[in-house]
């Protein structure tokens, strides 16, 4: 379906695109997301829970998350949320369009080469 | 207030209800994970505060960047409103009483206090019907002589200009883009078997240019062409050429002239205070002739950008140099108004002060539909409570009693339109003659749009006490008990008070007007009324005194004139006799003179003025007004070559020789010296109020032309069977007269008061519809407050109380009630009857008697309101109570 290409979501939203890869590791709550986004980001993105489900709400009306079955021995009245193929579609693609940017940088040697 | 209560009070504030209902509990638990989470007292607060940013950040950014409902959410929503507006209306069917009084409530005070403000909105607020209307002003010179004079001195700021101040003014003035100068007189044209008047305008090109007006039709006249020709207003050219294009072209006879219409003018041409039916050219005299002569009005419309003060000065520049800087000449400054307001002047404290009774009474009106519903919303709890046990969110229970008082409110406004557009009519009609603009009153959408937002806000707040009290009334409890809270009454009771005291507030008002109209009929005038016709006459003076006639023959063929018309009309059978004055008692006439009363010094800068009637020698024999001392004028005073003598009024007589030694002094007037014969009381002859001149003097008028028009007849016949009669006679004596008016004295002044009796009538209706409301809000609160206190008053009465006691308990509460209410009500009128000041007459704005009337009416209402309820309460059948 040409209307769902990952690429119509690109450029991603940065909060967006950290969710994603949040729920990369696996399903999670809010709480739990933020910690990994913290994580992943070094501690410069620190979402408020307002800014962090009114992205992950948005991912969800699109397609990219979803709801999932809360893990057994888990809290049971919180909602858990998981990537979507389509999801991992589109993390995937903007993962890609930045490693492009990356690159670029390098090249015009605004970027030290890899150890 | 804890971190969580917080977050919680700004999420429900902030966020949309679709973001909130999807994600809010999950926020609401992440921000508590967060802060749990944090390490110090400092980080948690730090964390808190990020939280806190983020639901600010999100509030925007949510309602920015999508539309509040996804179209998967719309339909519940939507769905969910047409069910509550079917349970509305279900509802409103089930209270029909209290449906239909509320509706009723709201639709008197938005229609009242609508068409009020439609009426205010017509004649004082509207804009002219010209392009660009703020630019426009009238010019007045300011004219400091008669700021010392106190008959004139109202109007020494708006005063006129005369022909060679107007010239000058206008060649030299850079303040406008253009001005011009007019006047207004009656013109003669024929008219079956006589002659009627039409307002004729003369008007200098420069009044076409600053109106900015197009002709319909034809041409506007240009400035040289002097008396020849003239354009007609639309309504003259409907009802004198029935609309004809051909008319321009043709002939109109004015006084005898013979002009050419040119030209047209549009339908919605109209001059405040010019209210000419056909304008012509305005012809000024040459040179500096008539310097002294001030009539001719000025309207001009300012350039962009120029200050009205640096018009003015312009104008005071001009004016001081008009004569070369004579000393003599009166005319000083300059002063500019704009249109809208100089016409109204005179309406505006009189219907600003309508318009803020009629916002009281729709004040009082949103105040009962308040009590009605929330007497109905206390009298649901149960019903709600049952749809809460039946697992029906509060928020939706609270929607759905939201869309009912907004129903209602809505209800009401459409309701008050239908009532409004009627009584625009009724107050256009009833308004005493002479307002400007009336014709063109319609309902104003904009205040029926602010009458009927205030209904709806009403059903909206009154919806809102009983959603608040059911988030906080527990259903178990209600369903278990069935005797409703005892809080919704305090709150209904302080509406009732509150209710009482803008009744009592209006009930002082029109008390106050009642009384004065009471006074005013009362006023005993100084002479029988009854019996005395008054007719208003306009000769023909052009033909009297043609250009170029010797003045001294011409004013004996006007005594001649006059006098055969008199005895004309003395040959009527049934009239007695004919009096001529020069000013017709309770019209617009009032002259006056500065007199030099013999042996009188007059204080520094005073001006001696007085008014000053010219009157047949009859003229106290037909009026019957007695001499106190003396005597009064004879008809052998009234004889070309008579002794100059006058007859003064008490106050006069009083005023300047305060040692009683008036018979025989002098008192000079238009360099000739009168001696006084005779002292009468002081008359009311002007208006009933006795506002006219404190000081009169009356002088033989020589049967001339100086009293010419205006006769009063002394006859037993009715006016219907004389009117012909006159008709007949006058026209006999000379075709060219124009009947104005023929009116019974004591109607006359009957309609002197007219804007007297509007005022009160209105306060009168505006009062009584208050009362109204108040009586249904003290019975409805006392009937609620029996029902809430059913047990206690079985108790009671199964322990012995008597049925008068149960009867007192009631009848005290609702006396502590009207009490409150009526003391509130005097306290509020004491400062805001200041604004009837200047309408009351004959007693005091404070006085006790209107006040306390006006609390014990509203005392009795109260009290006689509560007796249903009262009795009901003594009736409670104990039994039935324990049972229930």
């Amino acid at each position: 379906m040409a209307g769902r290409a990952p690429q119509r979501f690109l450029p991603l939203p940065s909060l967006s695109y950290y969710v994603l890869l949040a729920l990369g590791e696996g399903a999670a709550h809010g709480w739990a997301v933020i910690k990994r986004i913290r994580e992943l980001t070094d501690g410069t993105a620190n979402p408020s829970s307002g800014s962090l489900y009114l992205a992950m709400v948005r991912l969800e009306d699109d397609g990219l998350i979803a709801e999932s079955r809360t893990p057994d021995g888990d809290d049971a009245r919180r909602r858990y949320y998981r990537l979507t193929p389509l999801g991992r579609d589109v993390a995937r693609a903007e993962s890609e369009r930045l490693d492009r940017l990356v690159r670029r940088a390098r090249a015009l040697d605004l970027l030290p080469a890899p150890k | 207030m804890s971190a969580p209560r917080l977050y919680d009070a700004l999420l429900r504030l902030l966020v949309p209800a679709w973001l909130r209902r999807r994600a809010g509990d999950e926020m609401r638990a992440t921000c508590a994970e967060r802060l749990a989470a944090a390490g110090s007292p400092r980080e948690r607060r730090r964390e808190l505060a990020r939280e806190l940013a983020g639901l600010v950040r999100v509030a925007v950014l949510a309602r920015v960047e999508r539309p509040t409902f996804t179209p998967q959410e719309r339909r519940p929503v939507l769905d969910g409103l047409r069910q509550d507006l079917a349970f509305a209306v279900r509802a409103a069917r089930r209270h029909r009483a209290v449906a239909a009084l509320a509706t009723l409530t709201l639709a008197v005070g938005v229609g009242a206090s609508t068409a009020m403000y439609s009426v205010i909105d017509g004649v004082l607020l509207r804009p002219l019907p010209f392009e660009r209307p703020e630019q426009l002003v009238f010019v007045h010179p300011t004219i400091e002589e008669w700021r010392h004079n106190p008959s004139l001195q109202a109007n020494w700021q708006l005063g006129v200009f005369s022909p060679p101040e107007l010239r000058a003014w206008l060649a030299a003035q850079r303040s406008f883009e253009a001005a011009g100068g007019y006047t207004v007189r009656p013109a003669r044209v024929p008219n079956g078997a006589g002659s009627e008047h039409i307002p004729v305008g003369q008007a200098s090109s420069g009044l076409w240019a600053a109106l900015r007006v197009r002709p319909l039709l034809g041409r506007l006249p240009a400035d040289d062409e002097r008396d020849s020709v003239a354009v007609l207003t639309y309504a003259f050219w409907q009802s004198h050429f029935g609309g004809d294009s051909a008319a321009v072209g043709r002939d109109l006879r004015l006084n005898d002239h013979r002009v050419r219409v040119v030209g047209v003018l549009p339908p919605r041409f109209a001059l405040v205070g010019a209210d000419a039916e056909v304008w012509r050219p305005l012809a000024l005299p040459e040179g500096m002739r008539e310097l002294g002569n001030h009539y001719l009005r000025v309207v001009g419309r300012l350039r962009d950008g120029v200050a009205p003060s640096h018009a003015e000065e312009e104008l005071a520049r001009v004016l001081r140099g008009v004569d070369g800087g004579d000393a003599g000449h009166i005319t000083h400054g300059g002063h500019l108004v704009s249109p809208v307001r100089q016409a109204t002047e005179a309406l505006r404290a009189p219907l600003l002060v309508l318009g803020g009774a009629s916002l009281v009474l729709l004040v009082a009106a949103c105040a009962n539909a308040a009590l009605l519903l929330l007497g109905a919303g206390a009298e649901r709890t149960r019903e709600l409570a049952v749809r809460r046990a039946l697992g029906a969110r509060k928020a939706r229970v609270a929607r759905q009693l939201l869309v009912e008082s907004v129903l209602l409110g809505a209800l009401g406004a459409a309701a008050g339109l239908a009532v409004a557009a009627v009584a625009v009519r009724l107050l256009v009609a009833i308004m005493p003659e002479g307002v400007p603009r009336l014709a063109d009153v319609g309902v104003d959408l904009h205040t029926f749009v602010a009458a009927a937002l205030l209904a709806a806000a009403t059903g909206v707040a009154v919806g809102c006490f009983p959603a608040l009290s059911l988030s906080r009334v527990d259903a178990a409890e209600s369903l278990r008990t069935s005797v409703g809270t005892a809080r919704g009454g305090r709150l209904q009771r302080g509406i009732v008070v509150a209710e009482l005291a803008l009744a009592t507030v209006l009930l002082v008002g029109a008390g106050l007007l009642t009384r004065t109209m009471r006074e005013l009929q009362r006023v005993r005038p100084g002479f029988a009324a009854d019996g005395l016709l008054a007719v208003k006459l306009a000769l023909p003076w052009d033909r009297l005194y043609p250009p170029g006639a010797d003045p001294h023959a011409a004013d004996a063929a006007a005594a001649a004139y006059v006098g055969r018309l008199t005895d004309a009309v003395r040959g009527i059978p049934g009239v007695s006799d004919v009096a001529l004055t020069s000013d017709m008692p309770y019209s617009s006439d009032r002259g006056t003179n500065s007199v030099e009363p013999e042996g009188y010094v007059p204080a520094k800068g005073e001006v001696v003025d007085a008014g000053r009637r010219f009157v047949s020698g009859n003229y106290f024999d037909v009026m019957r007004i007695p001499a106190v001392q003396g005597r009064t004028l004879g008809t052998a005073d009234d004889r070309e070559g008579a002794e100059r003598v006058m007859v003064v009024t008490d106050a006069f007589a009083r005023h300047f020789w305060p040692d009683g030694r008036w018979l025989d002094r002098t008192v000079g007037f238009w360099g000739e010296k009168y001696r006084v014969v005779g002292v009468i009381a002081d008359t009311r002859e002007h208006d009933l109020r006795g506002d006219e001149d404190r000081f009169k003097f009356y002088v033989p008028a020589h049967s001339s032309s100086d009293a010419g028009g205006n006769l009063l007849l002394r006859t037993r016949m009715p006016t219907g069977a004389l009117v012909p009669l006159l008709r007949e006679r006058i026209w006999g004596a000379d075709r060219a007269i124009v009947v104005e008016e023929m009116t019974p004295m004591p109607e006359r002044m009957a309609r002197s008061l007219a804007e007297d009796r509007y005022r009160t009538r209105l306060m009168t209706a505006f009062s009584a519809a208050a009362a109204v409301f108040s009586l249904l809000g003290v019975y409805g609160v006392m009937s609620r407050a029996v029902v809430r206190r059913r047990r206690e008053l079985g108790v009671r009465s199964a322990l012995g109380a008597p049925r008068r006691q149960l009867l007192a308990l009631v009848l005290g509460d609702a006396a502590r009630v009207g009490a409150l209410g009526a003391a509130l009500g005097i306290l509020l009128a004491l400062g805001a009857s200041r604004a009837l000041e200047r309408f009351v007459w004959g007693v005091p704005r404070l006085d006790p008697l209107t006040y306390a009337g006006a609390a014990a009416a509203l005392l009795a209402l109260s009290l006689a309101a509560s007796l249903v309820p009262a009795r009901r309460a003594a009736g409670v059948d104990v039994m039935r109570v324990i049972r229930d």
